[in-house]
């Protein structure tokens, strides 16, 4: 079997409730990770494991992960019971997606946002345009972290409030509107199908070449 | 009550029925004859089954099958035939008559989540699974049942996306109590979801089609995103370390993109990374779908390739065109009817 994709036991650091229905999950994780690896994570030791996008690391051999619980979700209403001490299953760190830092757009929705946070708490960012959609100004996860981050200029989609700060709409109502896009600056887009499906097809009908747009798709 | 389709159920989940019903077991074999080896719409029509047991069933199952709402046909033959599912969703089955054979190529999910650049579904999102009578009905109300001699999994969705239906609907299209094609004759095609192809290759002996499309990882990861998850590389490992025997095959399918994945180093690369695999490669024309970025290559530029790839001892073939009037490419129906409905109820 691939080592990677083996399920270890470790343990909960922290869980912490950060909006309605998002969580902030820290696990021990001794594995040395890149900004956009993901994990597997499984609580039962027979049942398949989930994929998260490792959104940076607060402590040392500790990794951060966003989840939002979904009613009907086969592991996020079992993840958010769990308490610090408890022992759940993590694989170590696969994938490819590898958002650059500089001169960049990402561009996300809902939880998409995580690998991006593991590349601004463990890499020097320059300017950066980051497009976060979410539904309403209580899912603007990190928003105070990055707005401490003066190189990445933060624009929050709300497409089921008007804030009167952020952009009301979907995040392809907002690029949709913009006129002109830098052709020879890498996109990055974390997320649904739909949102990144979307996305793409708006900035090559905008003049960018497909080959300067990664993606990297909650399956 | 909604009642519970008995289309697609195992022999062995049938069985389990007639028993909760506090009917005898056989009652479950007898459910399969009637459901897979003849053609029925109701309980009541199970003739060799007591009326009391007929009324038992009826009371919480129903057959479940559902005859297609459109069917676009081709000058070459090839047939497009849309099949209604659960939550007023559309499914695409392409029927392709070629000589002596005729093949059916069935969808396994409503949309797909896998965001292909080159694939129509993937812009419509995923939408739903299918359940394994939603797949097995496509082959079974087919009104050229009959005549089919191939099952090819390569419609709408990713079937290692949905692999516990997938399985379930292998088992009775190939089973004795069910369909009983040959497992040769039924060929399932992912883009390399690796944990449900590992489980695929253990749990059937049916055959194996991955979508390449190039060599190499990062021009993959653009054309396809499952890439920085389930790199290629992976998937040829775990092929590699897996016994094929001498009747079960695998081929690669390999769309053909102008400028992009057709060149001599990729030649080269093809033949480094599918060394030591007993395989085919299928050369596939691409269709253009709307906004694409993407072109297909020349006759010449496909020859001229296929060439390459033999002439390094890799059995390549040129897939015929089939159905390029009736957009048969993938997605392209159905989207259109989703969006109709989208349409009417704004």
């Amino acid at each position: 079997m691939d080592s990677q994709r083996e399920n270890y036991e470790t343990i909960v650091s922290g869980i912490s409730k950060i909006s309605e229905t998002a969580y902030l999950i820290r696990i021990q994780y001794p594995w040395a990770w890149q900004p956009g690896d993901v994990t597997g994570i499984k609580l039962l030791e027979h049942e398949p494991p989930r994929l998260y996008s490792i959104a940076g690391s607060d402590n040392k051999n500790e990794i951060t992960l966003l989840f939002t619980e979904k009613p009907d979700g086969l592991l996020t209403p079992r993840l958010s019971e769990v308490k610090k001490g408890d022992t759940i299953f993590a694989s170590k760190p696969f994938g490819k997606f590898r958002p650059g830092s500089l001169n960049s757009w990402w561009i996300c929705n809902g939880t998409g946002i995580a690998p991006f946070r593991g590349v601004w708490m463990n890499e020097e960012v320059h300017n950066i345009t980051l497009l976060h959609g979410v539904r309403n100004s209580d899912d603007k996860y990190f928003n105070e972290e990055i707005n401490s981050q003066h190189e990445i200029k933060y624009t929050a989609c709300l497409s089921r409030e008007n804030s009167g700060k952020d952009f009301h709409g979907r995040i392809t109502k907002y690029l949709a509107a913009k006129g002109h896009f830098p052709v020879d600056t890498n996109f990055y887009l974390c997320g649904s199908t739909e949102m990144i499906v979307e996305v793409r097809d708006l900035l090559i009908s905008k003049g960018i070449p497909f080959t300067n747009i990664y993606t990297e798709i909650y399956f | 009550m909604n009642k519970e389709a008995l289309f697609g159920k195992t022999l062995s989940e049938l069985k389990t029925i007639a028993e909760s019903l506090g009917l005898k077991p056989f009652v479950g074999k007898q459910m399969a004859d009637w459901l897979y080896k003849k053609d029925i719409h109701t309980v009541e029509e199970m003739k060799n089954i007591s009326k009391a047991a007929r009324d038992k069933i009826n009371e919480q199952y129903c057959i479940g099958r559902v005859e297609h709402s459109n069917v676009q046909e081709s000058v070459d033959g090839t047939k497009k035939y849309l099949f209604p599912t659960a939550n007023k969703k559309f499914i695409e089955a392409a029927y392709i008559p070629d000589k002596d054979r005729a093949t059916l190529c069935v969808s396994s999910q409503v949309g797909c989540k896998m965001g292909c650049l080159f694939c129509m579904t993937g812009k419509q999102g995923f939408q739903a699974q299918l359940t394994a009578g939603e797949i097995v009905n496509q082959i079974k109300s087919l009104p050229e049942y009959d005549k089919l001699t191939n099952i090819v999994y390569m419609g709408m969705g990713e079937p290692f996306d949905n692999i516990d239906n997938v399985l379930k609907s292998v088992e009775i299209i190939t089973s004795d109590y069910g369909l009983a094609m040959s497992t040769r004759r039924v060929t399932v095609s992912t883009i390399g979801i690796i944990p449900g192809m590992k489980q695929f290759l253990e749990q059937s002996d049916c055959h194996l089609a991955v979508s390449l499309h190039t060599p190499f990882d990062h021009e993959r990861a653009q054309l396809m995103p499952i890439e920085n998850v389930y790199p290629l590389e992976k998937v040829i490992q775990e092929i590699k370390s897996f016994d094929f025997g001498k009747q079960r095959r695998i081929s690669f399918e390999y769309i053909m993109f102008s400028g992009i994945n057709d060149t001599k180093e990729h030649v080269k690369e093809m033949a480094r990374l599918l060394n030591g695999i007993r395989c085919r490669v299928n050369l596939i024309r691409f269709h253009p779908i709307p906004d694409t970025p993407l072109k297909g290559c020349s006759e010449e530029k496909m020859i001229w390739f296929r060439d390459q790839l033999t002439k390094k001892g890799i059995t390549t073939t040129i897939r015929a065109s089939r159905g390029e009037d009736i957009f048969a490419a993938c997605g392209l129906l159905s989207t259109k009817e989703l969006l109709k409905k989208q349409k009417e109820q704004e």
